[in-house]
């Protein structure tokens, strides 16, 4: 790994975080170690394995080290729609959590949102041992980030409802990033803690302008019987973003991802899913389109510790330009974990001579009593749906957008509403159009 | 539970081929350094060149640090332990079987290669690598009326320095990778086979291979060069006697195939896989590499690894010529301690190039099978087309199958697929059969012989039976 890059966010990461007040030793000892660790692993060239697909030299360069500055300046983005009435909303502006924008009227007192810069204040103790059990140290190099510049995000804790009929609650999580006043770098931690029995529903959008690194990590604890349903938006225009997610599932709770990316510079986004209790379930849904030299990453990790766990990972990317998508998917049974069933596909459509689709399906399985199966296939859109489509007087790009359109919506019915669908549905949609106006 | 009876059983059978035959040998003392490379070149009476090829890898491999990114776990091993150059003590000439040594003639026999009832009997003619060095070649004046040259890796060095020269490394450099750069610098001996343009070569080539003095490791090193619409099918089978120390093998197979041509390779690996603790066993680290050089030329790889402790290879293709095709069909068996991590590399180049690829795993005690292939479609590859299929089976509940494919595609016209599955025998199926009077044992085979049927159709018909029995042995006891 080159050094030069290394060095290029040792000294700003480090001076960053002594800017960082901690109220207790084990913040003030994560934070160090952090540091250290970042300072020695930095980021993964080619030769790593986990990152043989993800190009981080342009980040390494160190355009972003600098930390961001509260904007305010993109708030008249059109958001996804979402009922405001019945949806809390929370505004995280270039990684600061927002209270003057945010809006929780919508939801009871059973969900407790909290900004993790007042937690730090107020309830450091709490949130060190949540940090520790989401995000065992490792040298991961975006982890080690969030950890070193550890500053604001959001907690989200949700208590059964006495309630039985009540309406789930839902919170709508609006991420701006904004460099436009300079290049630099937002780390946002988000914390989910759902109670025993307890359900909920996320909608979390991006939105960047400029040259800017958003590192966004999550540690969701699922306890119990709890619900979990969680749609990601990176809406179009996405610069550089990290997107990491460690999901802990206990005894029959079931967490539920739809993730969209309408392009963006470089995303990678990660998601690592633990079941603990038997019984869980996890459904784990994409659906991304690139164009231009866009690089989508996705890496996904199941870990089936327990017996009668069961997965289901559908990813789907559509490719023009010379954009490059990847897929990365493991799952991991683990000995015992008996009676697992997983299944996992990844299914991309090349419209561009240039463009680029890594695939890599992984099973590791060491019990006998599973069934797990994973496919993967690459490939042009069908001539002969196309051939079908034109001889009943479609023309070709109307045909094309059809198939592509059909090939995308199968995920996005799992949104489970179809304004929401039918919206981020035609952003992927205008997406591959001005991609494809471009290169005819 | 008979089942589980069947695999305990099955974990405690000793290795079948576990013998060793005294012949005396000539063997340099163990280590590694320019010296021993000069001296292995001298004892082979080898031409500057090839002294020079040697030299240069060696240089290269001291470079090179040994890989540990496969899924196995291992001893590391002291490349200065091996002895680098072992000969069964040469006869001048050998005019007929009769001259060989007949020890060594026994030991054929208790592998069931009798050579002259190969000869008499299903016409294969066999080059039989004793350690070393070739003993005994038959068949050579039938096959050079058709002007196919087969024979040991020496003797085309001395007969026919412009084939080996054009093509040796061409596939697979030096540079490789670490086991390559070592096999280039120590290589003792193989085979080396050449079809000219337009013949099809009327018999299958078998040669075998057997590890047998103590502390040798075998590098050697095949080159099969198949000119224009020709044709070949290339066997090759291995057993080895017992061992306590680990044994590495690092063998380079090379493949060329000219426009038209087509190469059929086929492999049976029944090497000692250790006990059933996992003591000893062999190490077989092997890079195995066709150029499907020509248009429509065809390479295809078969393989049965049932043996060694640790097998690491990726028999691979690349598809340089328009149309051309690979294939790669796999059965790789672990049972015990032992460890596999093979797959295939299928690298489209040509336009409209397809490839196959078929993979079976089978996890039995506490194997780790690991399936890794990669389907790498490169921007020219117009029109490519891969179809793969990996599945698993385990029988019981402490192995583990692993299943890491890598696809790579930078072509929108090119279809790739990749399906996998993981099962284990139903407990269902053994009751269907047991209910129709077939024992669990059989029923077991059966079973097993039918998840790997779609590889044995590939095997040419002498090594599909061998191929068969050695899945019974390896599994229970017989098969029906």
């Amino acid at each position: 790994m080159a050094t030069d890059a290394i060095d290029a966010w040792t000294d700003p990461v480090s001076t960053h975080s002594q800017g960082f007040q901690d109220e207790v030793l084990a913040l003030k000892q994560r934070r160090a170690d952090a540091v250290d660790k970042f300072a020695q692993v930095g980021f993964p060239g080619r030769k790593h394995e986990e990152w043989r697909y993800t190009p981080l030299k342009s980040i390494a360069s160190g355009p972003c080290s600098a930390l961001l500055e509260r904007s305010g300046s993109l708030l008249d983005r059109e958001l996804l729609p979402v009922d405001a009435e019945r949806v809390a909303r929370i505004v995280i502006d270039n990684g600061e959590y927002r209270d003057d924008l945010s809006d929780l009227s919508a939801v009871s007192d059973h969900v407790q949102v909290q900004s993790l810069a007042s937690m730090r204040r107020e309830h450091p103790e709490q949130l060190s041992e949540h940090l520790a059990r989401s995000f065992p140290a490792d040298d991961h190099p975006f982890h080690c980030l969030s950890d070193a510049l550890l500053d604001d995000g959001v907690f989200i804790g949700v208590a059964p409802m006495s309630d039985v009929d009540g309406e789930v609650a839902a919170i709508h999580i609006i991420h701006y990033l904004d460099g436009s006043k300079g290049p630099g770098s937002a780390h946002t931690t988000g914390l989910l803690h759902i109670a025993k029995g307890a359900r909920i529903r996320l909608i979390e959008e991006i939105h960047c302008q400029g040259e800017v690194l958003g590192n966004i990590r999550w540690g969701v604890d699922l306890a119990e019987g709890s619900d979990v349903h969680r749609i990601r938006a990176f809406r179009s225009g996405c610069a550089s973003i990290f997107h990491g997610s460690r999901v802990i599932q206990q005894q029959d709770s079931r967490f539920e991802d739809v993730f969209t990316c309408a392009g963006a510079d470089l995303v990678r986004n990660e998601i690592h899913v633990l079941h603990e209790g038997s019984g869980c379930h996890a459904e784990l849904l994409g659906a991304y389109v690139a164009c231009g030299s866009e690089h989508i990453d996705n890496h996904t990790t199941l870990d089936h510790l327990v017996e009668d766990c069961t997965s289901r990972e559908v990813y789907r990317g559509v490719l023009s330009g010379r954009s490059r998508g990847v897929f990365s998917g493991m799952i991991h049974v683990h000995e015992g974990a008996q009676r697992t069933d997983a299944v996992q596909s990844n299914d991309t459509i090349l419209l561009s001579g240039a463009a680029e689709a890594d695939s890599r399906p992984r099973l590791e399985i060491y019990a006998d009593d599973v069934k797990c199966t994973h496919g993967a296939t690459v490939g042009e859109l069908d001539e002969d749906a196309l051939f079908y489509l034109r001889s009943r007087g479609i023309s070709l790009g109307q045909a094309r957008r059809m198939l592509v359109r059909a090939f995308i919506s199968e995920i996005l019915v799992a949104t489970g509403s179809e304004v929401l669908s039918d919206f981020i549905i035609e952003e992927l949609q205008q997406a591959i159009d001005v991609a494809e106006e471009a290169s005819s | 539970m008979s089942e589980k009876d069947e695999l305990r059983e099955l974990a405690d059978r000793e290795y079948e081929y576990g013998f060793v035959t005294d012949v005396e040998s000539d063997a340099l003392p163990p280590g590694l350094d320019e010296t021993t490379i000069k001296e292995i070149s001298r004892l082979k009476c080898e031409p500057e060149w090839l002294l020079e090829f040697r030299l240069k890898a060696y240089r290269h491999w001291i470079t090179m640090t040994d890989p540990s990114w496969a899924k196995v776990k291992r001893n590391t091993i002291d490349y200065q332990q091996i002895i680098y150059y072992s000969a069964p003590k040469a006869k001048k000439s050998i005019d007929s079987l009769d001259e060989v040594d007949p020890e060594l003639l026994e030991t054929f026999e208790k592998l069931g290669i009798s050579l002259d009832e190969q000869k008499r009997l299903s016409g294969v003619a066999v080059d039989a690598v004793f350690d070393s060095v070739s003993v005994v070649t038959t068949f050579s004046d039938k096959l050079a009326d058709l002007g196919i040259i087969f024979g040991s890796f020496s003797d085309a060095v001395n007969k026919h320095p412009e084939l080996v020269r054009k093509y040796l490394g061409s596939v697979v450099p030096y540079t490789d990778n670490f086991f390559a750069a070592l096999n280039a610098a120590v290589f003792s001996d193989g085979s080396f086979c050449y079809i000219p343009a337009g013949v099809k070569c009327p018999m299958e080539l078998s040669t075998y291979f057997r590890i047998n003095a103590a502390g040798t490791g075998q590098f050697e090193r095949t080159l099969i060069v198949a000119e224009e619409r020709s044709t070949v099918s290339y066997l090759e089978g291995c057993t080895a006697p017992m061992r306590d120390e680990n044994q590495l093998h690092a063998a380079v197979v090379e493949l060329v195939a000219l426009e038209e041509a087509t190469i059929k390779y086929s492999t049976i690996q029944n090497w000692y896989p250790g006990d059933s603790e996992g003591v000893g066993g062999i190490y077989n680290f092997v890079t195995k590499r066709g150029m499907c050089k020509g248009d429509r030329s065809k390479i295809s790889w078969t393989q049965v690894e049932t043996g060694s402790a640790v097998t690491w290879k990726y028999p691979s293709c690349v598809l340089l010529g328009d149309e051309s095709v690979g294939e790669f069909y796999s059965v790789a068996l672990t049972n015990n301690m032992q460890q596999a991590d093979t797959g295939t590399k299928m690298v489209h180049i040509g336009k409209r190039t397809t490839s196959t690829i078929i993979s079976k795993g089978i996890s039995a005690g506490r194997g780790q099978n690991t399936y890794r292939g990669l389907v790498d479609v490169k921007k020219g590859a117009e029109g490519a087309r891969n179809f793969s299929q990996c599945d698993s089976m385990l029988l019981g509940d402490r192995c583990g199958a692993h299943t890491f494919p890598y696809i790579e595609v930078r072509n929108p016209t090119a279809k790739v697929e990749h399906e996998a599955t993981t099962s284990k025998i139903g407990e269902d199926q053994i009751f269907y059969c047991n209910q129709r009077g077939i024992s669990t044992e059989d029923a077991i085979s059966m079973i097993v012989n039918g998840f790997c049927k779609e590889v044995f159709s590939e095997l040419p018909m002498e090594f599909a039976v061998e191929a068969q029995k050695l899945l019974a042995v390896s599994l229970e006891g017989s098969v029906g």
